[in-house]
């Protein structure tokens, strides 16, 4: 049997990819609702949330690194030998969730470059970035929200 | 420039070039993981990955705009009054809005396809073993 690349790290690849997507749901929630919080006017939850976006920023790249690689094990062993011939729908599941983790890529980085000004900049300049902030805060978790659903659901399919 | 608009039109330009770069799917060649090779052309019935093409794309139009945005932004003058520039409030709102909404149209526009394309419409039935 001819080996994938990176095929013999896949089972170590796919916890790390699993514990990072677990952190990046829970930061991308508490971001947000330290952002509630602040809207609020409690102006101390504004560390918290450049300090999420931080998090955020790193534990997606890992999540994004890590499923980037064992990405090929799973396009042969699973998809390939399974989902396409078997059950096709599955593979639109995984396929929208692998291009929705390519989109969130510049939505992160926004809330990353953002948190900044969030934090330090005047009243008034912290005011006109809290829409955009926001508007990008809730397309990250709606993104996380279904790959971390997909990437579930998927690897449960065969198990009991 | 002030900062805060600075970096809000730096990440409005990203967003809104990495949306268009995925719409338009320039060509890139794909991964073949039984080969270990790429390839222009997608050969049917051998397993090939275009996310990877199509990924870098994104990340590279959207890279080079942001570097560009930057840079340009960078040699603002500042106004009559001595203080750095601020874009108008209505500005602001807008292209927040169409930042937002040109990942959210980006990401329809894949849901759309690939749902469409598998099936995933229909019912999820999985095969008895």
């Amino acid at each position: 049997m001819d080996t994938v690349a990176f095929e013999p790290a896949a089972k170590w690849l796919l916890f790390v990819h699993f514990v990072s997507g677990v952190i990046v749901l829970s930061t991308i929630v508490h971001l947000l609702w330290r952002m509630v919080d602040y809207l609020r006017g409690h102006g101390g939850q504004r560390f918290r949330v450049w300090l999420h976006s931080v998090i955020l920023a790193i534990g997606y790249v890992v999540c994004f690194v890590s499923g980037a690689l064992v990405y090929p094990t799973f396009r042969v062993r699973v998809r390939a030998e399974f989902f396409d011939q078997a059950i096709p729908w599955a593979t639109g599941l995984f396929e929208t969730k692998e291009h929705w983790a390519s989109i969130g890529l510049p939505a992160v980085l926004g809330l990353l470059l953002l948190a900044w000004p969030l934090t330090q900049a005047k009243p008034e300049d912290r005011r006109r970035i809290v829409p955009i902030y926001i508007g990008l805060a809730v397309v990250v978790l709606g993104i996380v929200g279904y790959n971390v659903w997909a990437g579930w659901y998927l690897s449960t399919i065969l198990c009991v | 420039m002030n900062r805060t608009d600075y970096l809000l039109l730096i990440t409005a330009i990203v967003a809104l070039a990495f949306a268009a770069a995925y719409h338009f799917k320039p060509p890139a060649p794909r991964y073949y993981p039984l080969e270990n090779t790429w390839k222009m052309e997608n050969v049917k019935g051998v397993p090939s990955m275009g996310w990877y093409g199509r990924t870098a794309w994104g990340v590279g139009i959207g890279a080079a705009a942001g570097l560009v945005a930057a840079v340009v932004l960078l040699a603002v003058p500042k106004g009559a009054d001595g203080e750095p520039r601020r874009l108008p409030g209505w500005l602001i709102s807008v292209l927040s809005l169409l930042a937002v909404l040109a990942l959210i149209g980006a990401a329809g526009e894949v849901l759309h396809h690939e749902f469409h394309k598998w099936g995933t419409c229909g019912a999820w039935t999985i095969p008895s073993r």
